[in-house]
């Protein structure tokens, strides 16, 4: 898993039941758009993520598109997150390796 | 508000070049997408400043265009054959800048601009050797490495303007001040006859004693050419050469010389000064033979 793809799973999951528009997801994940776009094209092939027209609005703004997760979408990206967050190195502060004699 | 709505048509231009970019299917739901996100970043609440809006807005279309052309696989292959297709006529003309160098310094050494574009030619194609050399070592496929090579080498294009520019002045600073701009010569005007034969001729030369010099890729005659027949003319009117061996009028008037792109006399100089030069033979004939001839 890339680290931008990452960080578009894990702006999803902060809300995962809250529609997303592109523009929103660029700002969380602080991604360009060049990157967001194809990235969720990807997903959205896999079935992992869902788009969907809001419902044109009454002051003339056109209707913009927005995306959620799928309920596949939602368990897999934690699966995904969780494994890389096991995998990953010890977060930060914590002593890179044991104090000698800590062990026993 | 104005502002926003020409900043507005500028995003919705850049949209309709990334969607144009993006697959049939896709390209119509991506463009409204797009084009909808457009005035809810320019009034964003989470950014303050106006301008910084703007130059999100714009920021984000531009990065739709890069994102389009870099993800469809067909438009990356066309940049890619766009790419190829510019340095191989980088790599053609600085091949030719090479050898038209070569023939230049030996046509005419000393010239400096010769010596900069054989130099020139050299250092373009040795830095297109190392950088390919380099991409294709470093990459997993060579092919990518040939392909990334020839995107890192398009980094070489302003150094080849600037070459061609200097090139360009090269070629002026060669000629005399005021020669620059239109094959104008320095217009002889209504010359009287008869003695003013010389004194065209002598306009019509810089101080160094030769014509003017037209700017490269400008035909111009063959220096050599006409410097030879010159030199028989002058030969014919002043030291009065034996009647065989002399030119006539008719001989200048049906001369025909040779043309070159690099850096020949201007033709309408070189024109002029031999119709004042076939007057002279002319009148040459026409004057009782002199003493010397007796």
């Amino acid at each position: 898993m890339t680290a931008s793809l990452e960080r578009v799973l894990r702006a999803f999951l902060e809300d995962p039941a809250a529609p997303r528009y592109g523009y929103d997801l660029m700002k969380a994940a602080g991604l360009k758009s060049g990157t967001l776009y194809p990235m969720l094209g990807r997903l959205e092939d896999d079935r992992l993520v869902t788009s969907a027209w809001e419902t044109p609005q009454q002051d003339g703004q056109r209707p913009r598109k927005y995306y959620r997760l799928t309920g596949e979408g939602i368990r897999l990206a934690r699966l995904e997150l969780a494994q890389v967050s096991a995998s990953r190195p010890r977060a930060p502060g914590r002593p890179a390796r044991p104090v000698p004699g800590s062990l026993g | 508000m104005r502002g926003d709505r020409s900043l507005l048509r500028i995003g919705g231009y850049l949209i309709g070049l990334a969607s144009r970019l993006l697959p049939g299917e896709i390209r119509d739901e991506r463009c409204r997408e797009w084009t909808a996100e457009l005035p809810a970043i320019l009034r964003d609440p989470d950014t303050r400043l106006a301008a910084h809006r703007a130059a999100r807005m714009l920021g984000y279309a531009a990065g739709a265009v890069w994102g389009s052309a870099l993800a469809a696989g067909g438009a990356r292959g066309r940049l890619t054959a766009v790419m190829a297709v510019v340095v191989g006529l980088l790599t053609a003309n600085s091949l030719m800048l090479a050898v038209l160098g070569i023939l230049g310094a030996a046509n005419a050494p000393g010239d400096w601009v010769h010596y900069y574009s054989i130099a020139a030619g050299i250092l373009y194609l040795a830095g297109l050797g190392w950088v390919l050399a380099r991409r294709i070592r470093q990459a997993a496929k060579p092919l990518e490495g040939v392909r990334d090579a020839v995107l890192a080498y398009t980094a070489f294009i302003p150094s080849w303007l600037l070459s061609l520019l200097l090139r360009a002045v090269g070629a002026d600073s060669s000629d005399l001040p005021g020669q620059t701009g239109a094959p104008s010569p320095p217009a002889p005007g209504p010359v009287q006859p008869a003695a003013s034969a010389e004194q065209a001729i002598s306009l019509a030369r810089d101080t160094a004693g030769r014509f003017y010099r037209v700017r490269c890729w400008r035909p111009g005659y063959q220096i050599a050419e006409v410097d030879e027949l010159i030199a028989r003319i002058e030969a014919t009117l002043t030291t009065g050469t034996r009647p065989g061996q002399a030119v006539t009028a008719a001989d200048v008037q049906a001369a025909k010389f040779r043309t070159t792109r690099r850096g020949g006399y201007d033709e309408q100089v070189v024109d002029e000064a031999l119709d004042h030069y076939a007057g002279a033979l002319a009148r040459l004939a026409l004057s009782p033979p002199p003493e010397r001839f007796k």
